[in-house]
């Protein structure tokens, strides 16, 4: 319990560390939103109305200490400004939104990928040797190293626009309002396939090997070899002595996944038109619009952090060893 | 002298290296009487290791069983299926692995690792598995509570004590130990030989010893065989080879041990290093260490014979 309460704290100022340089960042960059904002109204907006607006994103002519003591107490309210590519939207509001669905497809990817590549794993090592362990790696890699936005054109190229069987992109059909119903859930699930279908297929490779290459080398472990000496079924052996131990290192690389997903599914949502986060920081930059672009790294920071919390929490219980060095 | 528990017929291992084989136990032939412990002993990579693990057909990959039998209850061991292979683990023959440091699975309980062997083999509940498991680790001397601990909390003599335990935890008919207190200081050595001599002694079971401490073995086994690269160069009763050694590589083993009695003695060393079994020597492979070798031992591989009643020796000099 003091090891998790330490953590947290170590969290806790890695996390301010992350917001006071996001708050410095844009600062430090040319241009500013408001001016911004102004070429977008092609002047037709009056010098009061360009102050408030400036008031509205905190761009005051106040001391930059100020502007910071400002800024954090907008942070903990939850408060994160106002959006100027969707002015005139909270950026709360705007990432709630693109948040949800790339934690939809992005999160969906990466669990799958994980479980399924991981599951392969410890099959093509438990099988050394035959074809499934010869073919089945050398295939995934070969196809994970294609460039993923060219994998995810071809496929989406072919499944998409030749063939017809998933939508070109968007999250679901223009024509339904979000409902729980039927149609809109099959909506959803359809526009989602393809995003998370091509992420598993570029991923797959990665968490197969590593799981495998853990695998063989604990199954070379004398534990399990006493495992094997005990006549005990060869699943147990497999799963609960080998691929209990084999899994450590995966969970850590399954962590860092975790925390990328905000960040990392930029390319899938640009090529499939999807909105999420990755497509909202697109439209962020192309806006100079510094209070999105701010809240979304704001976000990507605090989904890594989270996400090692967490790997942290599962360590601990995963990994009895861990648990001394907590006390 | 009763019929033998187990016996092993001109055992071959090798090991695949590439194209070539690296024969690490070469057509060795050891029989196990019950309640009889049979000391192995030999220097380092002589296939001491190898010729225990292959018992119980655990060999990692590159090593495969060549030729020879190992018959245990009217069976060849090497024979029989994958079921049968199970059933005969652990129930009839069990193994104490060296290094105790690495026997245990680290992130599951020492209580589940005894209890898993017990239920998979024995039709019993759950918690007639941990009552059995607590009166286990009680037998060699370590309290019921570590039930719940895992290997990481437990020194390196508690860990041994709890692979013996889980050795027994079947009342196997054999129990083969290999080095089991190498990893361990001297103290505690001295303390679980003690142990696993009681042990033996009150359930009757039969032990293949296997260490590289021939002083060990002198104490405590009824019968030894000393192991040199890959061959059995002699095996005799123990009280009958340390009166009366007939190989050279024996004789200087034995004057390899420092004496307490005579400590004016200093103990021998043996020259030169033990063959590479990738390349052996022709003819006796001891014989390049030999300061006694004649002819015949650089040309010809000496039969094992003999000598005396069941002291058997493979050595030119004396047949």
């Amino acid at each position: 319990m003091r090891y998790i309460l330490r953590r947290l704290g170590f969290y806790l100022v890695a996390a301010w560390a992350a917001v006071t340089l996001n708050f410095f960042l844009p600062r430090l960059m040319p241009g500013d939103p408001a001016t911004a904002l102004f070429a977008r109204f092609r002047g037709q907006l009056s010098p009061e109305a360009m102050e408030a607006l400036r008031e509205t994103f905190g761009l005051t002519e106040a001391p930059l200490v100020k502007q910071y003591l400002t800024y954090l107490g907008h942070i903990l309210r939850g408060d994160m400004g106002i959006s100027v590519a969707y002015f005139p939207s909270e950026v709360s509001g705007v990432i709630a939104t693109g948040l949800l669905w790339t934690i939809l497809i992005a999160g969906t990817a990466v669990v799958v990928s994980f479980a399924i590549g991981t599951t392969l794993g410890i099959i093509a090592a438990s099988r050394r040797g035959s074809w499934l362990d010869n073919v089945m790696p050398s295939v995934l890699i070969f196809v994970g190293s294609f460039p993923y936005f060219w994998l995810a054109m071809v496929v989406l190229f072919i499944m998409g626009f030749t063939l017809r069987w998933f939508p070109l992109g968007h999250a679901y059909s223009d024509n339904l309002t979000p409902s729980l119903s039927l149609e809109f859930i099959s909506s959803v699930l359809t526009h989602a396939f393809l995003p998370v279908a091509t992420v598993v297929v570029a991923t797959l490779g990665g968490w197969l090997l590593s799981m495998r290459n853990n695998m063989v080398s604990v199954l070379g472990s004398d534990y399990v070899n006493l495992a094997k000496a005990k006549g005990l079924k060869p699943a147990r052996v497999i799963m609960r002595y080998a691929a209990r131990n084999a899994l450590l290192p995966s969970v850590t690389g399954f962590g860092m996944a975790l925390g990328y997903i905000l960040g990392g599914s930029l390319l899938t949502e640009i090529v499939f038109s999807y909105p999420g986060q990755g497509y909202l920081l697109v439209q962020a930059v192309r806006n100079q619009d510094y209070p999105l672009m701010q809240g979304i790294f704001l976000m990507i920071t605090l989904a890594v952090l989270g996400a090692n919390l967490i790997i942290d929490v599962v360590y601990l219980w995963l990994d009895p060893r861990t648990r001394e060095i907590g006390r | 002298m009763n019929e033998p528990v187990l016996k092993i017929e001109n055992l071959s291992v090798d090991y695949v290296s590439g194209e070539t084989l690296v024969r690490a136990v070469d057509r060795v032939s050891l029989d196990v009487k019950p309640g009889e412990i049979v000391g192995l002993a030999g220097e380092s990579g002589c296939g001491k290791t190898t010729l225990a693990k292959a018992i119980l057909r655990i060999l990692p990959p590159p090593a495969i069983i060549t030729g020879g039998k190992i018959e245990y209850g009217g069976k060849d061991i090497l024979e029989i299926n994958e079921g049968e292979l199970r059933n005969l683990r652990w129930q009839k023959i069990s193994i104490v692995f060296q290094s105790a440091m690495n026997a245990l699975n680290p992130v599951i309980r020492v209580g589940e690792q005894i209890t898993d062997v017990i239920l998979a083999h024995k039709s019993v509940s759950p918690d007639e598995a941990y009552d059995r498991a607590r009166q286990l680790l009680e037998m060699v001397g370590i309290h019921p509570i570590h039930i719940n601990s895992y290997s990481h909390q437990l020194s390196g003599g508690m860990r041994q004590r709890v692979c013996i335990a889980l050795a027994l935890a079947l009342e196997p008919e054999i129990v083969i130990m290999d080095e089991p207190t190498t990893a361990l200081d001297v103290i505690v050595e001295r303390e679980i030989l003690n142990q696993i001599k009681d042990l033996q002694a009150r359930l009757g079971f039969s032990v293949i010893y296997i260490t590289h401490d021939l002083a060990h073995l002198l104490q405590f086994s009824h019968r030894l065989a000393i192991l040199y690269a890959a061959h059995i160069a002699e095996i005799a009763p123990t009280q009958e080879l340390r009166e009366n050694p007939l190989h050279p590589y024996t004789q200087k083993l034995m004057r390899a041990m420092p004496s307490l009695a005579q400590s004016e003695v200093k103990p021998e060393t043996i020259p030169g290093t033990p063959p590479s079994l990738a390349n052996p020597p022709p003819g006796c492979r001891f014989h390049p260490r030999c300061d006694r070798a004649i002819e015949i031992c650089r040309r010809e591989k000496p039969p094992l014979v003999e000598k005396a009643t069941n002291h058997l020796v493979a050595c030119h000099l004396v047949s």
